[in-house]
């Protein structure tokens, strides 16, 4: 069950339910090839392997779809620093998608060129709030996450973490990329007109490559979206 | 189990929720621990170990075990 979320240019983000439903997870199950049941069966709790379960059958209904294949041709690998990417017939697909999940929501985002990541997370109190700002965030985001209060401050957190997240999963680097070793921009988190929701953004470990940085959250849920800009002239 | 794994153990008590005792063998992810939790925690027993994780050791850990073997090759 997903439904079209968000579109950026040619990127388009998806929502994915995934509230416990048995007949539903039993069903997206048949999606699935071997080596996805295998992973399926390496999770320890239930959450997670339906998280997975859900948005992979989703992942696989949607790129048939979109790239015009069948179920049984379809099957994925992961780069160097665990990137997904798909296969048809055993061949790169020319498209990138990013999933991310948390709780009852899954998104999914797919872009036919360039390079594109997603992030969700589900708000929720924090054991070691101050902990986690300090080995997580890059100065400035530290100092306005100290200034922040109470649910302001986890809006922000998580308005932050996400917008890294998926700035990494983008690029494809990953948790090699360290979260606290670059800034985000603050019009993207501290404007006094209220906060821009995208912006073009450029890795300094990334050179190269231009990035549009935008914010998708809710109510339910924070969310971002990180994709390469095309290369000008 | 190794003095290394008790003080895991310990700290994946204190900052992580698996509702069990913590599986060696097993990825963060697979007990449902969410990528922003899983980051705080590397960094966390990093400190607590008093040993610096570059992120492209973290990148390279599939499991707690791989974290463990990492802070006894690098811990003073």
């Amino acid at each position: 069950m997903w439904r079209r979320f968000h579109e950026s240019g040619d990127a388009v983000v998806v929502h994915v339910d995934l509230r416990p439903d048995a007949d539903r997870e039993t069903e997206a199950s048949a999606w699935l090839d071997e080596a996805e049941h295998v992973r399926r069966g390496r999770f320890l709790r239930d959450r997670p392997r339906r998280e997975f379960t859900l948005c992979r059958a989703a992942l696989r209904a949607l790129l048939c779809q979109r790239l015009a294949c069948g179920n049984a041709e379809l099957s994925f690998e992961a780069s160097e620093h665990g990137k997904p990417l798909a296969l048809v017939d055993g061949v790169p697909a020319p498209a990138d998608f990013s999933v991310s999940h948390s709780g009852g929501h899954g998104l999914i985002a797919f872009v036919p060129e360039g390079r594109i990541g997603v992030d969700v997370e589900e708000r929720s109190a924090r054991r070691d709030l101050a902990g986690d700002i300090g080995v997580l965030f890059a100065p400035e985001e530290r100092a306005a996450l100290g200034a922040a209060e109470g649910d302001l401050r986890i809006d922000l957190f998580y308005r932050l973490w996400t917008l890294k997240e998926a700035l990494v999963k983008a690029t494809g680097a990953g948790l090699s990329l360290d979260t606290a070793g670059f800034e985000i921009p603050p019009a993207l988190y501290r404007d006094a007109r209220g906060p821009a929701t995208h912006c073009e953004f450029r890795h300094p470990e990334v050179p190269g490559a231009a990035w549009r940085l935008e914010t998708l959250g809710n109510g339910r849920f924070a969310a971002a979206l990180a994709r390469e800009l095309p290369k000008r002239g | 189990m190794s003095s290394t794994h008790d003080r895991i153990k310990a700290l994946v008590s204190e900052h992580l929720d698996l509702g069990r005792d913590p599986d060696f063998d097993s990825g963060l992810g697979d007990s449902g621990v969410s990528s922003v939790d899983a980051v705080a925690f590397i960094k966390k027993v990093g400190e607590a170990f008093g040993v610096e994780i570059p992120p492209a050791e973290v990148a390279n850990f599939k499991n707690l075990g791989d974290l463990g073997a990492y802070l006894d090759a690098n811990a003073g």
